[in-house]
């Protein structure tokens, strides 16, 4: 067994006529951080679906842990360990921050719909137990003083953090990100690069799926490159900068314009 | 290194949010406060009042199932009252025909409303739009069978005969009696129901209700959550169905049409949406206010038309989005003067 | 009963739903509205038509049905600057816009009970006895007044959609709202276009369907089973929802003969679950968003 935790083997995606991945197969380490990138269209987004389960693949298989899990619809593939965030935050507009992140433990909680009713004991220590580790996620993510404050009424940043704190409810042990940085500024970018480091340090596994090439190439141990729906290269952040392909790609050929 | 340093790195281990077992607390209170208006009044003012009370009492449980349905996992149905009229037929015909005996016969008739339920989701396994439309259509199909299956229901004309309320060998049929059984039906419910959205599940309908995507996301399985919320909508409307012909002393398809369904939404679009005691005061209003105007009876059904249009436009958080609006504004108006700067 | 007739009848009444249901599916198009008030709109052209004619007995039928189609879709004009638009514009929730088309439904139901008394009405002109005999069968003229109009109906759609700008941008706001606001087509504008038309046919399915029947303030009811067929011939499309008329008709008026008439309405609706049990997007379904 190698120190592969998500693998995809010769995974395709049609819609219609259109191949939006096409036979791409690569691995991510356990514990690493991993980049996703490629032009506009590349089928990074259609890639990082099929990953989490949104849409089903044509041909081809995502492997977990060694474990295929193909055919798992989205919620499941949580409780085996893969959690994803969206490109613009996803969240329960009408819950506090607090509640939120409660949501978010789901797939760790016990109490069932009659439990919920009948249990009484058992109920309080889960409930006890689910609201002391959400503050503690709330802290991390510097959060803690906004627990009680609607979803919708914080600021972009937050609502960003906020749903990667859900996420991290889950415990899973891949994380996600699509474009994680999208409409955040410097500061706030920093704050999640530092965030993300943090995870990989205590073991979690996080792919990234990008287009600020400076943050994803900056944080990344490991970057898959897509071009049209095709694999294009693997490397490392610096083998990749200095491929012909890549740069052709992302660049175009001298007549064409800048694209990404 | 573990896994879950991630977790404890700054956390101080039983960290609770004051706020939220507040109000939980919060909502233990109304609840305490909503029982006890009831056990009070209605037998203070005597009479009439706990006739009325008895009926509110019933239609508020059936709101209160429909608000988790509608106003917590956002699962619209526009044909509830097919539910109640499901319940109301099985327990009084096991009563009737079989001698089942009335706890038993309650039970079985709250589970038979809530498998209809799961029939009905099951065949209309839809999302959005269709699904409104379908429940639409089983309540009509319901409603239709429940009048013309003339050999089982009476048609039209309905059952009379209803046998008496029987517990454990002693027969109430009293007013004060079946205000008091309708009040625990009432209290029972309302409890389950607060005590299921304090937790595990009521987060997850009310994330179903609020984000379908984000809900799957964090793995909670949509599919199976909206069967569960849909069949526990349908067992509270059968519950409520079984005690409707006691009271009234007949049955009747006339209480189970579209129009019926209609005034339990606005039951619920008045009262607030996805809040339980509003569901309870919005069936006061409903139930009691035309009580008193029966004189302009024809009016009945528009002032239901303008009260629903009206709230939806002012009060789109019905009366207890109001409530709460002035509670904490009082709280906000205290606030400073309790910590001066 | 003939069966001849049986389908003819059948078919006609579809024609009925089937305009109802173009409004239904027209709204739904441009402003991804339900609007349950659809069957009341109906209601009241058949009442409008039954004042006009009141005031003005000697009026030929057409005139009759244009006043109505004119007086409704100023109306429906009315209702969607003052009630949907507001609320569409704040971004409402689903269940929201619901419960207010609901609540404007029953409103009109109710105001039309107050207004023209709670016993149907019937329009007292020649026409709602005038029998004409086509190859032995005796039919209703009505019928051929209403199968007419279907069919300009159906033309005058087709050339509103493909050759006029307003079909055109009617047609573009339904597929990407936010691309053709960003193209200059005011989303506002169409949807009152929409309302309009739907409006029209729907007061011109009431006032069609009184010679045959009577008009009620309760005949929401009717127009509701559109709704039915609407959904049958997946919702949006024209073709559709001509086509999921004709079928909700034939079903109810067929399986009435067999089952009973007194479970017309469930036919309806019943073959309306049965359909999305088969194709969970109706008939015509063509791979679009739904609501």
């Amino acid at each position: 067994m190698t120190n592969t935790i998500l693998a995809t083997e010769k995974l395709t995606r049609s819609f219609g006529g259109l191949v939006a991945v096409d036979d791409v197969t690569f691995a991510v380490e356990r514990g690493s951080i991993h980049g996703l990138i490629g032009p506009n269209g590349a089928g990074k987004t259609t890639a990082f679906n099929l990953i989490s389960g949104l849409i089903a693949p044509s041909s081809g298989r995502v492997l977990f842990d060694g474990r295929d899990i193909t055919s798992l619809p989205a919620h499941a593939r949580v409780a085996t360990g893969i959690c994803r965030t969206f490109q613009t935050p996803q969240l329960f507009e009408d819950m506090t921050a607090l509640e939120t992140v409660m949501t978010g433990c789901h797939v760790k909680g016990r109490i069932g719909i009659a439990g919920g009713m009948f249990k009484f004991a058992a109920k309080s220590r889960e409930e006890a137990a689910i609201e002391s580790k959400s503050m503690g996620l709330l802290a991390e993510i510097g959060l803690a003083d906004h627990a009680d404050v609607q979803a919708r009424n914080l600021s972009y940043g937050q609502r960003r953090s906020l749903e990667i704190a859900r996420a991290l409810a889950a415990e899973p042990s891949v994380i996600l990100f699509d474009e994680v940085t999208a409409g955040l500024n410097p500061v706030e970018t920093d704050f999640i690069a530092n965030l993300i480091r943090r995870l990989r340090d205590t073991g979690r596994t996080i792919v990234l799926v990008e287009h600020d090439m400076r943050f994803v190439m900056g944080l990344s141990d490991r970057v898959t490159v897509l071009n049209f729906g095709r694999l294009l290269a693997e490397g490392t952040p610096a083998e990749i900068l200095s491929n012909e392909q890549v740069i052709e790609a992302y660049l175009g050929r001298p007549k064409e314009k800048v694209r990404g | 290194m573990s896994s879950s340093t991630a977790t404890s790195a700054a956390v101080p281990t039983g960290s609770t949010s004051l706020s939220l077992q507040r109000s939980r607390r919060t909502d233990w209170l109304v609840f305490l406060v909503v029982m006890a208006t009831f056990a009070l009044v209605p037998p203070l003012l005597g009479g009439f009042a706990l006739y009325i009370a008895t009926i509110v009492a019933i239609f508020a449980i059936a709101a209160l199932g429909l608000q988790i349905m509608v106003g917590l996992a956002g699962q619209l149905s526009l044909g509830h009252a097919a539910f109640l009229g499901v319940g109301a037929y099985t327990s009084v015909l096991l009563q009737k025909l079989y001698g089942v005996p009335f706890l038993a016969a309650v039970a079985i008739a709250t589970l038979a409303s809530a498998l209809v339920g799961l029939l009905m989701g099951q065949l209309v396994r839809l999302s959005g739009i269709y699904f409104k439309i379908a429940t639409f259509g089983f309540g009509i199909i319901v409603y239709q069978l429940l009048s013309n299956w003339s050999s089982v229901t009476g048609g039209h004309t309905g059952l009379i005969g209803i046998p008496p309320i029987r517990i454990l060998g002693t027969v109430f049929r009293d007013r004060l009696s079946m205000f008091i059984i309708a009040m625990i039906y009432l209290a029972v419910t309302y409890a389950l129901l607060l005590r299921l959205t304090h937790g595990r599940a009521g987060r997850a309908f009310r994330a179903l209700g609020q984000n379908e995507a984000a809900a799957q996301s964090i793995g909670i399985p949509a599919a199976s959550y909206k069967m569960a919320v849909i069949a526990i909508g349908c067992g509270a409307a059968g519950l409520a169905g079984t005690l409707l012909p006691h009271v009234y002393n007949f049955l009747n398809p006339e209480e189970f049409t579209w129009l019926q369904s209609l005034v339990l939404l606005i039951i619920i679009t008045v009262g607030g949406l996805g809040s339980l005691p509003g569901a309870i005061v919005g069936a006061v209003v409903l139930v009691v206010v035309p009580e008193y105007l029966r004189a302009f009876q024809e009016y009945k059904m528009l002032a239901y038309g303008v009260l629903l249009i009206v709230s939806m436009i002012f009060m789109p958080r019905g009366i207890a989005g109001i409530v709460q609006g002035l509670v904490t504004r009082i709280r906000g108006r205290h606030a400073p003067a309790e910590t001066p700067s | 009963m003939n069966a001849v007739i049986q389908i003819l009848s059948g078919l006609t009444i579809g024609c009925i739903y089937g305009l109802v249901a173009l409004g239904f599916s027209m709204i739904f198009r441009a402003m991804g509205l339900v609007n349950f008030a659809q069957g009341d709109i109906m209601m009241l052209g058949g009442f409008l038509g039954y004042t006009a004619l009141s005031i003005a007995p000697e009026l030929p039928f057409v005139f009759i049905l244009v006043i109505a189609m004119i007086a409704t879709g100023l109306f429906g004009f009315v209702i969607e600057r003052v009630a949907y638009r507001p609320a569409l514009k704040r971004n409402a929730d689903q269940i929201y816009l619901v419960l207010l088309t609901l609540g404007i439904g029953i409103v009109l139901a109710n105001a039309a009970r107050l207004f023209w008394g709670a016993n149907p009405v019937v329009y007292k002109i020649p026409l709602t006895f005038d029998i004409v005999h086509v190859g032995g069968y005796p039919l209703p003229r009505v019928y051929f007044y209403i199968v007419g109009f279907m069919t300009l109906t159906i033309i005058a759609l087709n050339l509103l959609f493909t050759k006029t700008w307003t079909g055109l941008a009617l047609r573009a706001v339904s597929q990407d709202p936010t691309t053709s606001r960003l193209m200059g087509i005011d989303p506002g504008r169409s949807s009152s276009v929409a309302f309009v038309i739907a409006s029209m046919l729907g007061a011109a399915a009431g006032v069609l369907y009184a010679p045959l029947f009577y008009v009620s303030f309760d005949m929401g009811a009717v127009g509701l089973k559109a709704f039915a067929a609407a959904i049958i011939g997946s919702l949006g499309s024209v073709f559709g929802a001509v086509v999921g008329g004709l079928i909700v008709g034939l079903a109810e008026t067929i399986g009435g003969q067999i089952i009973g008439t007194e479970f017309q309405d469930s036919i309806a609706f019943a073959v309306m679950i049965a359909v999305l049990l088969l194709r969970p997007q109706g008939l015509f379904a063509q791979n679009r968003r739904v609501a």
